[in-house]
């Protein structure tokens, strides 16, 4: 559903919560988080809860003995009155993932991290946020966004060309998992494309249409999770997909 | 003397109206105990009731006019009543209407008139947008330099000049904030980009409200570090930070009034109750939100002018407007 077009904030039908599926979400930054109850639309919470378990499930199955249990959620912001998705309680911005012996650090800058497998373990969970949210905002999108993930719900999430997020998101992927050396703009040009056909090539993803299947997409989404909790190359190919295998 | 036996005389001049939820129109109240001395709030009669199952955004006074604007995106609306009327009306018919595809976020009195910010909707996205209207109530688009996609999400006048702000978009189908802008021009004068001086720009935030407070204006501010409120002695700055109030979690400031040489702060924090605050912009302590005012409903502005009081308040699909006036 649309959240932008309202003139003024609230929510139909909130929830209040202080865990996504028994995983504590708390608020701050490091050194400062604090588990507190937060609301946002009943929805959005149950797609909160689909994103959890999908977490949980690949960083436990391709993640090393630090990635076998998310311990808590950290975030900056979710319901607030202000123009956006945040006025209408469907969108969250998330800082920081921890694991049992390992985080993803959005509030440092972990899309930027000098460590590769930091890098990867980021778009990972960039990837995890993009099966259920458009729009996921990241640290490659402006600089408003290089501390948190921004996520809502405000449109169906198929992959598409023309968005800033999705290509800037796309440009990451290739770099970090194949190598592809692009400038992350936004720009969906040739260079993009090409990197994009090698990617899957290498990885293995063909047969379906991410740009106009949201089951296709979200199956992409997880090759990149995949790779990124296992800190692998594409050429490892270590995700095979009922769906959009080649 | 007890604040609730103060008495109001006809002189009161009513300029204000407190907009709340259904079932809890006829009892309210800005609780005495919640106000500064001197602010001393009870009901009044001399602006009737209104209700309307529209969002209301904001409230101002022009004279002895009230207007009320709101209204769902693409089809804002506006209704009115002058001191001493019986009932509320529409404002249609009178000349230009605001126009379809226009959305509506804040308005101020602006000379013997009104002016309105919110967006316009285009094919290829929002622009920003500003409305201006005179006395007669129709209303005409203000001319404003090319600023991207965005809206204008607060607006206030102070001495004879408009300051309208709002908020970039990254792009036209993300309509989440990336960065400020702001709009000024003297009345009857044109429209130019005016920095904000002295206030950093919200990480992922907007500007949530903008008051005259009594010779000065005062815009606060909420991102992903929190609320902040700046002080400018000009609608073109600069602009100093002064003291927010402070909360055990994350809130915004939704209008603030001058009250008795003090100011009044009306917010909403996250889990949407009502928080208000009184004080010197030094120091705050919080008072009272209005009583009855039901859960989905906040206060989306205030103002103060000779005394009188103004407040409104909101939900998403319906609003109220009843007198209160301070003596």
């Amino acid at each position: 559903m649309s959240c932008t077009t309202s003139t003024t904030c609230g929510m139909s039908d909130p929830k209040v919560f202080d865990a996504i599926d028994r995983t504590p979400i708390k608020y701050g930054s490091p050194g400062n988080y604090g588990q507190r109850e937060i609301r946002a639309e009943r929805s959005f919470y149950r797609k909160l809860e689909d994103w959890i378990w999908s977490l949980r499930t690949f960083s436990s199955t391709y993640g090393p003995k630090g990635l076998q249990q998310v311990r808590w959620i950290g975030h900056v912001g979710a319901y607030v009155c202000k123009t956006g998705c945040h006025g209408r309680g469907r969108a969250i911005d998330l800082n920081r993932v921890q694991w049992n012996g390992a985080a993803t650090d959005m509030y440092g800058g972990d899309h930027a991290s000098t460590n590769r497998t930091a890098r990867r373990r980021y778009l990972a969970v960039d990837a995890c946020c993009r099966q259920y949210f458009k729009y996921t905002l990241d640290g490659w999108y402006n600089a408003q966004h290089t501390n948190h993930i921004h996520i809502d719900d405000h449109t169906t999430p198929v992959l598409d060309k023309s968005s800033k997020s999705d290509t800037g998101f796309v440009q990451a992927v290739c770099n970090n998992f194949n190598g592809a050396g692009l400038t992350v703009d936004g720009v969906w040009g040739t260079s993009t494309q090409e990197a994009w056909r090698a990617l899957n090539k290498k990885w293995g993803y063909g047969g379906c249409d991410p740009f106009s299947s949201q089951l296709a997409y979200s199956d992409w989404c997880r090759f990149v999770m995949a790779h990124g909790f296992r800190d692998v190359g594409a050429s490892a190919a270590v995700y095979r997909s009922a769906l959009c295998s080649v | 003397m007890d604040p609730a036996s103060h008495r109001l005389t006809r002189r009161t001049f009513v300029r204000g109206a407190l907009l709340t939820g259904v079932a809890a129109v006829a009892t309210t109240r800005w609780p005495s105990g919640g106000l500064p001395a001197g602010a001393r709030a009870t009901a009044g009669d001399d602006i009737p009731r209104f209700d309307v199952g529209e969002p209301i955004v904001g409230v101002a006074a022009s004279g002895d006019r009230v207007l009320a604007l709101g209204g769902q995106a693409s089809g804002p609306r506006a209704w009115t009543c002058r001191y001493g009327d019986t009932a509320w009306r529409e404002v249609t018919g009178g000349g230009p209407e605001l126009p379809i595809g226009a959305g509506v976020t804040d308005v101020a009195a602006r000379g013997a008139g009104f002016a309105a910010v919110g967006w316009l909707e285009g094919s290829d996205g929002p622009r920003p947008a500003v409305f201006l209207a005179d006395e007669t109530l129709g209303w005409h688009p203000a001319e404003l330099p090319e600023t991207g996609h965005g809206i204008c999400t607060a607006v206030a006048t102070l001495g004879g000049r408009t300051l309208a702000v709002g908020t970039r978009f990254t792009e036209a189908t993300v309509r989440e904030p990336a960065a400020p802008f702001a709009f000024v021009a003297d009345e009857g004068g044109r429209w130019s980009s005016v920095t904000l001086d002295g206030v950093p720009a919200p990480r992922h935030g907007a500007v949530t409200a903008l008051a005259d407070i009594g010779g000065r204006l005062l815009l606060a501010t909420t991102d992903v570090a929190g609320t902040a409120l700046f002080v400018a002695a000009d609608a073109s700055g600069p602009w100093r930070a002064v003291r927010a109030p402070k909360l055990e979690q994350p809130f915004v400031i939704l209008a603030a009034a001058p009250v008795d040489g003090g100011v009044l702060l009306a917010g909403l924090d996250t889990m949407d109750r009502p928080r208000c605050w009184a004080g010197d912009l030094s120091s705050w302590r919080a008072v009272d939100p209005p009583v009855a005012l039901d859960a989905a409903s906040h206060v989306v502005g205030m103002s103060d002018a000779d005394g009188a009081f103004v407040a409104a308040a909101s939900s998403l699909d319906h609003a109220f407007v009843e007198e209160v006036s301070a003596a």
